[in-house]
């Protein structure tokens, strides 16, 4: 529980440029009272991956505890939302073959944070102006290799085997966490090593539009790849910053 | 940089494969007695259709990333679709996912996880019939195929440059088609010119020569016609092929010479690696 946390946060997000709305694969989710957020990123080539995406944050801001607790039932709630679907002969393979999405999660505790994360969703901890973690990635070039995804299927024999990957560290009032699906993440590493601060940008988006207007001008400067985009910002509020009512 | 245009609906890319149903192809390949060349093409074929549509499916709809032709060359010059798209040129993939000429039910073999094996069965669905019989006008196949793929670029002046496969166990009986695929190499997007892969398929039992360097690799004067009418591979292509495990240099053409069956596949998959790039 993480009620006594004072944690902000919104979200932002996007589909890739040229598709709906209604074609945009990530999902976030977040409960501060409970200090857990996620995103996730569904993969394109596999089908109904943005339905998996959005189940899996969802039950994972939900069941405190291991995944163990909450997979199984996230994988037979995706299967109950296509099967018995009249589909047509590819549309069946695809659900055969089953759909996979990156997963980061962030965990608030009285004393620390823990991130957990499959795949190529990235997790960053800003404080006082400077970069303090990266996770699970901390390099722009990283980001070609093809991650292994969690899948909506339990994992065949001969399939890689899953790597979870975790990290712990402390927060403080001011700090900042931001987590981002792979385009952006690899869009802040870049600038991260090329000097820059691009956590100001980010930390200076208000609305949706004024994000959309933001990522058409680095997108039509070719400066990010066009792929759906997700940024969910949090805010460890100063305690001297809450005012009585806590809001 | 050319060839790295990105594959989306609004700017499709085109694949055409043009396929030698002259009578000979219904002569086995050499290491595969069993096996008609026709019919390893059809099965490759198919297959690749089907990866192709796969790569395109979201739920159950399809997204046109590709627009797909066979033409078929044995006496006559035919598009060779079959069933509802009997006679169409250039399909959308959608086209091409909603419309086999039927779906077999098929079996494998998989591992149960648990040290036995259990039966699978999967759907396979056939766009494509072997067919084996007179001439081989290979010449007037690259001349349809390059009427088809101007018309394609006049329409997606900025797509990934299209691909044109042509598979074929012997040489042409209407000319030198080198001209011809000269002329379509000569076609181009605003992101590089039209790419033109040969493969040749042989029913000796020799070692396949894959994405040859020079010509002088080759004895055979046929061999080195169809050297000269491929295209050099692109670096992404040439990236993938090395990472399959291919010897190529940055001068490899998109050509396999004395090619078994599962040469032909994996050739058809390294040609279409790049457009199947789809994020």
């Amino acid at each position: 529980m993480a009620d006594s946390i004072p944690l902000l946060w919104d979200a932002f997000h996007a589909p890739k440029k040229g598709n709906t709305s209604e074609e945009y694969e990530d999902a976030f989710a977040g409960d501060p009272a409970q200090g857990r957020f996620a995103v996730t990123d569904g993969a394109s080539e596999s089908a109904f991956a943005g339905a998996w995406a959005g189940i899996v944050a969802q039950a994972y801001v939900r069941t405190p505890g291991s995944w163990s607790g909450w997979l199984p039932d996230a994988r037979k709630l995706w299967r109950s939302q296509v099967q018995g679907r009249e589909l047509p002969w590819y549309a069946e393979t695809k659900f055969h073959e089953g759909a996979f999405a990156a997963t980061l999660g962030l965990i608030f505790h009285p004393d620390h944070w823990r991130a957990e994360a499959i795949g190529d969703c990235c997790l960053f901890q800003i404080r006082q102006e400077r970069l303090c973690h990266a996770f699970p990635i901390s390099r722009s070039q990283d980001f070609d290799n093809r991650p292994v995804l969690l899948g909506s299927r339990n994992r065949e024999a001969g399939q890689p085997k899953l790597q979870c990957y975790s990290l712990q560290g402390d927060w403080r009032g001011g700090d900042l966490f931001y987590l981002m699906t792979d385009a952006l993440a690899q869009w802040f590493l870049t600038k991260i090593e090329g000097r820059g601060s691009p956590w100001r940008k980010l930390q200076r988006l208000e609305t949706p539009e004024q994000f959309a207007f933001w990522l058409d001008k680095v997108r039509t400067a070719n400066e990010i790849r066009n792929d759906d985009v997700t940024l969910l910002r949090i805010h460890v509020k100063k305690r001297t910053q809450i005012s009585p009512a806590g809001k | 940089m050319p060839y790295t245009a990105e594959l989306s609906r609004t700017n499709p890319t085109c694949l055409v494969f043009l396929i030698d149903q002259s009578s000979s192809m219904a002569e086995p390949f050499g290491a595969q007695p069993e096996k008609a060349k026709a019919e390893g093409v059809s099965d490759g074929i198919n297959r690749l259709l089907q990866s192709l549509v796969l790569k395109c499916a979201k739920g159950d709809g399809i997204r046109d990333y590709f627009h797909v032709g066979v033409i078929g060359y044995g006496g006559r010059v035919t598009w060779a679709l079959g069933g509802k798209l009997a006679g169409q040129k250039l399909v959308p993939i959608s086209g091409i996912a909603n419309n086999p000429l039927k779906v077999e039910q098929r079996s494998r073999k998989i591992d149960d996880g648990a040290g036995g094996l259990i039966e699978q069965k999967f759907k396979f669905p056939i766009w494509f019939e072997s067919s084996a019989g007179g001439r081989t006008p290979m010449c007037q196949a690259f001349k349809e195929g390059t009427e088809v793929v101007k018309d394609f670029l006049g329409r997606f002046p900025g797509c990934f440059p299209p691909l044109v496969i042509n598979i074929s166990d012997g040489k042409a009986t209407d000319g030198n088609p080198e001209l011809q695929a000269l002329a379509l190499r000569n076609l181009t997007s605003s992101d590089g010119n039209v790419l033109v892969f040969n493969a040749h398929l042989s029913a000796k039992e020799t070692r396949p020569i894959e994405f040859p360097s020079q010509e002088t690799e080759l004895a055979d004067p046929d061999a080195a016609i169809l050297f000269r009418m491929s295209s050099i591979l692109p670096t992404k292509l040439c990236e993938a092929a090395k990472n399959d495990g291919f010897r190529v240099t940055d001068k490899s053409r998109g050509f396999v010479y004395n090619a078994d069956l599962v040469s032909v596949i994996r050739f058809l998959d390294i040609g279409t690696r790049a457009a199947q790039m789809v994020r």
